[in-house]
């Protein structure tokens, strides 16, 4: 073999690599090459193949993708849980919801924030990729002013923004979609294809639920996800004391009872919580006095929930 | 000689995309420009997934902008991506409107389509309650509005 054509071989491949880390510029550069005649559409399609299945892990899923992904995720959460349709508690949710995002590190996302109350005593709150936001009315009762349930949203914000929920996809499916899209080229799915990837995605979707109402997150994503939110409620200058005393408030309740479901079976202990963002609120000098018309609004609105 | 050839334009493509020239790609649904870096500033318009503005500047977590049409804002960090090869920008500079054919290109994935093939298969998932879901919108105003009368964010020293 000519050290010339190994040379260049090299390079090619340095090259692809490099490109790979943007796929869909590699894609888009590809077909420019093909209508300006310097590949052929077989060079075309090789190099569409190789940067798809350069995606390996959650952090590849596009916005939009998180977006569709949790679409179906809220929708099989609402298969098991009946709304509690109530314009004005839902209307004050929402508007907490979008306020408390403004000063989180993902104020934008793909569709926007939006949140569901749930009519069920249980106490829990769930977070479906791409925005969407579960609160139960048993949850609500336990939160004694807005700042509580500001740290409440706060916190589900933060496991969206960190992507917790994409985590639980398998790895092997994940790698597997992958694969799949880089092996179909066209701008719609052919009908095989499709129905290949409608499996992955109903098994991602397994994978999401199983864990957000079955197993619940790790100990790091809940701690993460503290101590995320605990930077967004001073950054819109909520008190994080609210959260501290829902926590102790969860660990009183769950002493009394163990037959509760929801929030005791998918989080971490209250107490072992309370402790740790005990730690990081004493960091924070600074007390927030909570002004009269966040009680008074929080108050108005609770009495639909009590 | 047509490998040849096939070498040597992706080594011109890796050369074009170090431009210095920093593109970014709309990544959210839709997203304001505005005169200022900060969400309750007046919106100049709305720029859509995919749309392309070229990076000036940047300030606590917002990228200023310039668009084809030479207008210049401010969009959040959150909503835009940057795209790492330059190589569209020196093809066509940068520009505001994105053509179907990329809408669709870079929609391919966990989409619309896979979607309505995964409700076709379960015809008992009932995704009503979601679309509602996401009509719950406050307006930029009443967001503002409720911020402000409960002194938070950059009202909290309001007395």
């Amino acid at each position: 073999m000519r050290p010339c054509y190994i040379f260049f071989k090299a390079l090619c491949l340095a090259v692809s690599f490099l490109f790979l880390v943007n796929c869909a510029v590699t894609q888009k550069g590809a077909e420019i090459l093909e209508k300006t005649g310097k590949i052929t559409s077989e060079d075309k399609e090789l190099i569409t193949k190789t940067s798809e299945t350069v995606r390996t892990s959650f952090r590849d899923l596009s916005e939009e993708e998180e977006y569709y992904i949790g679409r179906s995720v809220a929708a099989l959460i609402l298969s098991k849980y009946k709304v509690w349709d109530n314009s004005k508690a839902t209307n004050y949710v929402n508007l907490l919801t979008q306020a408390v995002a403004l000063f989180s590190d993902r104020p934008e996302i793909y569709a926007g924030y939006h949140t569901l109350i749930l009519d069920t005593d249980e106490v829990n709150a769930l977070a479906a990729p791409g925005g969407f936001i579960f609160l139960t009315r048993g949850l609500l009762r336990l939160c004694s002013d807005e700042d509580t349930l500001a740290g409440i949203i706060a916190h589900e914000i933060a496991h969206i923004s960190a992507r917790h929920g994409l985590q639980a996809i398998k790895k092997s499916r994940l790698i597997e979609a992958f694969k799949l899209l880089a092996s179909e080229t066209a701008e719609r799915f052919a009908p095989e294809r499709l129905a290949q990837l409608t499996n992955l995605f109903e098994g991602t979707l397994d994978d999401i639920v199983g864990q957000l109402i079955e197993r619940g997150y790790d100990r790091r994503s809940e701690h993460e996800a503290d101590s995320l939110s605990l930077t967004t409620l001073q950054r819109a200058a909520y008190s994080p004391q609210g959260m501290l005393q829902f926590l102790e408030a969860l660990a009183q309740t769950k002493t009394k009872t163990t037959s509760l479901k929801g929030w005791f079976s998918t989080h971490p202990e209250p107490m072992d919580r309370y402790e740790r963002l005990k730690a990081e609120v004493s960091l924070v000098k600074k007390q927030v006095i909570i002004p009269k018309v966040r009680s008074s609004r929080f108050q108005q609105v609770a009495s639909t929930w009590k | 000689m047509k490998k040849l050839f096939f070498l040597l334009s992706l080594i011109c493509i890796f050369v074009l995309s170090l431009s210095k020239t920093e593109i970014l790609i709309v990544k959210v649904q839709s997203t304001a420009l505005r005169p200022e870096p900060n969400f309750f500033s007046a919106v100049k318009l709305m720029l859509k997934a995919g749309d392309q503005v070229e990076k000036l500047d940047s300030k606590g977590g917002w990228f200023q902008v310039r668009l084809s049409s030479g207008t210049v804002g401010w969009v959040h960090s959150s909503a835009v991506q940057p795209r790492p090869s330059q190589l569209m920008a020196l093809a066509q500079g940068p520009k505001t409107q994105a053509t179907m054919s990329e809408v669709a290109l870079a929609s391919k994935g966990f989409n619309r389509q896979v979607e309505a093939s995964y409700r076709q298969k379960h015809p008992e998932i009932d995704y009503s309650w979601v679309d509602r879901m996401l009509g719950f919108k406050a307006s930029t105003e009443a967001v503002e509005t409720f911020l402000r009368e409960g002194q938070l964010g950059e009202w909290k020293e309001a007395k």
